[in-house]
């Protein structure tokens, strides 16, 4: 109990640095904007600030060696050994499993509308999909997956970014949401179901991720076949994607929060 | 007098409004002309047929303006380049978009695509929101249109993200150390390559 204590006084405490940071950065976005041209016709233009540039670039082409190398052949073997039908179920049920998180988040953002929505799928798809393995859920108008973590519901939060971060392995994130990636993981079901080992979380976390490897794999190829200065694009892709994910969800907010749409 | 007044405001609000509405349907409805030639070419032939690859191009190119395309991705620097190198960087990015998106139009099957709202983005743009719906799921697509003689599409995002403004991060790097020329170079050495 004292150790879950001190994990919230951590992210609490990282929150508000954020806070502190997310102005700076909001003056480092206007001297950006300023830099490019911004056309008619043209909306205006999400940056990221990327000031541990070097150590980005370190580990950009580390997981570039890594997707190539490791994952790629990898990946053959996987798809060869668990057919796409079987990877398709096993995504399922990870995705359900993953629900609190989802849950949690809307209720966070003040989306009791999204929080039923997730439930409904989530009650629907353990019994009649059994576990999971089927999205029954999505069949209906509306009822489909919906995205939230806890990146986004600070950003909805009004929390920027704060500075752009690849991750080992996981690939582009940034302060803020790669610290909402902690927050999300410790949602899982079986690391507040007591009793249960802690290396279960790990090894249901990691088949769900490994799972998803060919698919990731197959956007990552068609990205770099597309990009001409890779780190840039990949930064740049990033940027725009979270962008746009918490504009939707300020947009259609219940509440007005401080995130400016 | 009153009723007149009214009569005339009535008769304006009509036709700004009626106007406005006929515009707003001419983009939407330039780029379904186009997604519904795609979407035939995908059905009618299979994948491999001879001449398939060729019918998707046309399609595809009728109503996009590669120049306006190449341009508001150089942004300030297409000052900067000779009409040669505006030329040669129009038709070596245009093959390079052609090979890496026409190589994803042809992987989907039984694809579906949804037109959600137009909304117009000042004088002579328009935005046109679209999903393109597959069995492995959705994926959201908008189109950003110029009218000139017809209207043309200059920009598309794909889950949010802007493939002119992503362009053109990539090439204000590039730019930033290396010469036109040599950023041509390494455009068309990409657009040739796999």
């Amino acid at each position: 109990m004292s150790s879950k204590h001190r994990r919230l006084v951590l992210i609490v405490a990282l929150l508000l640095s954020l806070a502190t940071l997310n102005g700076c950065v909001t003056r480092n976005q206007a001297r950006n904007e300023a830099d490019v041209q911004v056309d008619s016709g043209e909306a205006p233009l999400p940056q990221i600030a990327d000031p541990l540039e070097p150590w980005n670039r370190f580990w950009f082409g580390f997981n570039d060696v890594f997707y190539l190398k490791v994952a790629k052949p990898f990946s053959k073997v996987y798809s060869f050994a668990v057919p796409n039908y079987a990877q398709e179920r096993i995504n399922n049920a990870f995705t359900n499993f993953l629900f609190p998180a989802r849950f949690v988040n809307a209720l966070l953002q003040l989306r009791p509308d999204k929080a039923s929505r997730e439930l409904g799928r989530f009650i629907v798809n353990s019994t009649f999909g059994l576990g999971g393995l089927y999205d029954l859920a999505a069949t209906k108008p509306d009822m489909g997956p919906q995205e939230l973590d806890f990146g986004q519901t600070l950003g909805v939060w009004g929390v920027g970014h704060g500075f752009y971060l690849v991750l080992p392995l996981l690939g582009p994130s940034s302060l803020r949401d790669g610290i909402g990636l902690a927050a999300d993981s410790t949602m899982q079901p079986t690391t507040f179901i007591s009793g249960t080992p802690y290396v279960v979380t790990i090894i249901v976390d990691g088949a769900g991720r490994v799972n998803r490897i060919p698919h990731t794999l197959t956007i990552y190829e068609e990205f770099k076949r597309s990009a001409i200065e890779p780190y840039t694009a990949a930064r740049d892709a990033y940027a725009q994607m979270r962008a746009k994910l918490i504009n939707d969800a300020v947009r259609s907010a219940w509440v007005k929060t401080n995130a400016q749409p | 007098m009153i009723s007149r007044i009214v009569g005339v405001l009535i008769l304006v609000f009509l036709l700004a409004h009626s106007s406005q509405a006929a515009m707003a349907g001419q983009a939407e409805d330039a780029l379904k002309t186009s997604v519904n030639e795609v979407l035939d070419i995908l059905k009618s032939d299979n994948p491999g047929a001879p001449g398939r690859t060729e019918k998707l191009y046309t399609s595809v190119r009728k109503v996009f303006d590669p120049e306006e395309l190449a341009r508001r991705t150089l942004a300030a620097h297409w000052n900067s380049f000779s009409p040669e190198e505006r030329t040669r960087f129009t038709e070596a990015f245009v093959s390079l978009l052609e090979r890496t998106y026409l190589r994803r139009i042809e992987s989907y099957t039984n694809a579906q695509v949804v037109f959600l709202n137009e909304s117009a983005l000042g004088e002579g743009h328009s935005e046109v929101s679209t999903k393109i719906v597959t069995s492995a799921g959705e994926v959201p697509i908008v189109y950003r249109l110029i009218r000139k003689n017809d209207w043309k599409v200059y920009d598309v995002s794909i889950e949010g993200v802007s493939l002119v403004q992503n362009y053109r991060n990539q090439f204000n790097e590039i730019l930033a150390k290396e010469s036109p020329a040599q950023l041509i170079g390494r455009v068309e050495s990409m657009g040739s390559a796999s």
